[in-house]
């Protein structure tokens, strides 16, 4: 009776250990995508980092009910997303405030890059003014939206691997897209008209 | 122009590699051909490489370490922030009293106590019957009998509370 009850003990901590090895390997590997994606939704490093840990509890809690039908990265993907869209819910008619980008744009201007002339579009978004519009015109989309547009641009997803992460149709996800890059054009035409 | 504005039109999908091989030749072909189309697409790629610019952390803070260490750690995944309370109060004297008293050996200890208090009680007592006669002191009558009773060596003094009726054979 005593052997058997040590060997599931046994056996019981060595499934454990497994399960905290895969783990370390999926961290490894998602970490980075995961707080990127939480990251280019919320727009905000704070929320970016307790959505990121939220996501990979959720990983590991349901890591043995996991079967497989869509990939890893899919799955974990529609995790951070639909975590995404439920903390953005719940913060719904809250202010978003802009002062992280504000501070981002007061250390790069610390640093050694002082831009006196424009070169080129690319080395404008380090002015504050254009990140900020930028992130400005951003949160003016809906959750759905935003993080149709991370998938897609920051994470380089396809149409069909955004439509499995977001449960919806092919041609939902590209006329969000649209939508979106509409929106945010109409926003930021001014801006890019400087920036030329 | 009209093969223009359709090529506009799919410049998105083209940026994001999901227009069809068939049309990407027939796309290309025209951009060879249109250079404000080209300039176009450029500016596209240009705006987009800013808006992802404008998106994007700075870095990633958390370690893979701190991830393993939330979820699967002592450390719990979302610590309380502000002042740590103790799961469990200290124990008081009654407590430390109860844990220590209510274990076998002290309460075979206690027990052993009062049977030893029993024993001295009553040995002498245990004597006198053993044939040594006693001396009737005193006899109070009353609704009961009460005799006090001393032994001629113990220097013992029992009081014996008799009811009625059972005199004779408690003397």
């Amino acid at each position: 009776m005593f052997k058997s009850n040590k060997k599931i003990v046994q056996s019981e901590r060595a499934a454990e250990d497994r399960n905290v090895w895969e783990f370390r390997k999926v961290v490894e590997n998602y970490r980075q995508r995961v707080y990127q994606t939480a990251y280019g939704i919320v727009q905000n490093a704070e929320d970016a980092k307790d959505i990121t840990q939220e996501v990979f509890l959720k990983v590991f809690e349901k890591m043995d009910t996991f079967e497989g039908k869509s990939s890893l990265s899919t799955w974990i993907y529609r995790i951070t997303v639909n975590t995404c869209i439920d903390m953005l819910r719940k913060r719904k008619g809250m202010s978003v405030s802009l002062d992280e980008g504000i501070d981002y744009d007061r250390r790069m201007e610390g640093n050694s890059v002082q831009i006196s002339r424009i070169d080129s579009p690319f080395e404008a978004a380090y002015q504050g003014e254009i990140r900020k519009k930028i992130r400005e015109a951003f949160l003016k989309l809906s959750p759905e939206h935003r993080s149709t547009l991370v998938l897609r641009e920051i994470e380089g997803l396809s149409y069909q691997e955004i439509s499995d992460t977001m449960a919806c149709s092919l041609g939902t996800v590209m006329s969000r897209l649209h939508y979106a890059r509409k929106k945010m054009q109409k926003m930021l035409t001014p801006l890019w008209k400087e920036a030329r | 122009m009209r093969r223009c504005r359709k090529t506009q039109k799919e410049m998105e999908r083209y940026l994001d590699g999901e227009l069809l091989p068939e049309k990407v030749r027939v796309f290309e072909a025209h951009l060879r051909a249109c250079p404000k189309c080209r300039k176009e697409l450029e500016t596209k790629r240009e705006q987009r490489r800013l808006r992802i610019h404008g998106l994007i952390p700075e870095e990633v803070p958390l370690t893979t370490e701190d991830i393993i260490a939330a979820v699967c750690g002592d450390v719990p995944a979302r610590q309380p922030r502000g002042e740590v309370i103790p799961l469990a109060t200290p124990p008081g004297w009654w407590e430390k009293f109860r844990s220590f008293a209510f274990r076998p050996a002290p309460a075979i200890a206690f027990a052993l106590c009062i049977v030893a208090l029993g024993l001295s009680l009553f040995l002498p007592f245990g004597i006198l019957k053993n044939g040594e006669p006693g001396i009737v002191i005193e006899n109070i009558q009353s609704s009961s009998s009460v005799v006090i009773f001393q032994s001629e060596h113990a220097d013992t003094t029992l009081i014996w509370i008799v009811p009625n009726g059972e005199d004779q054979e408690a003397t």
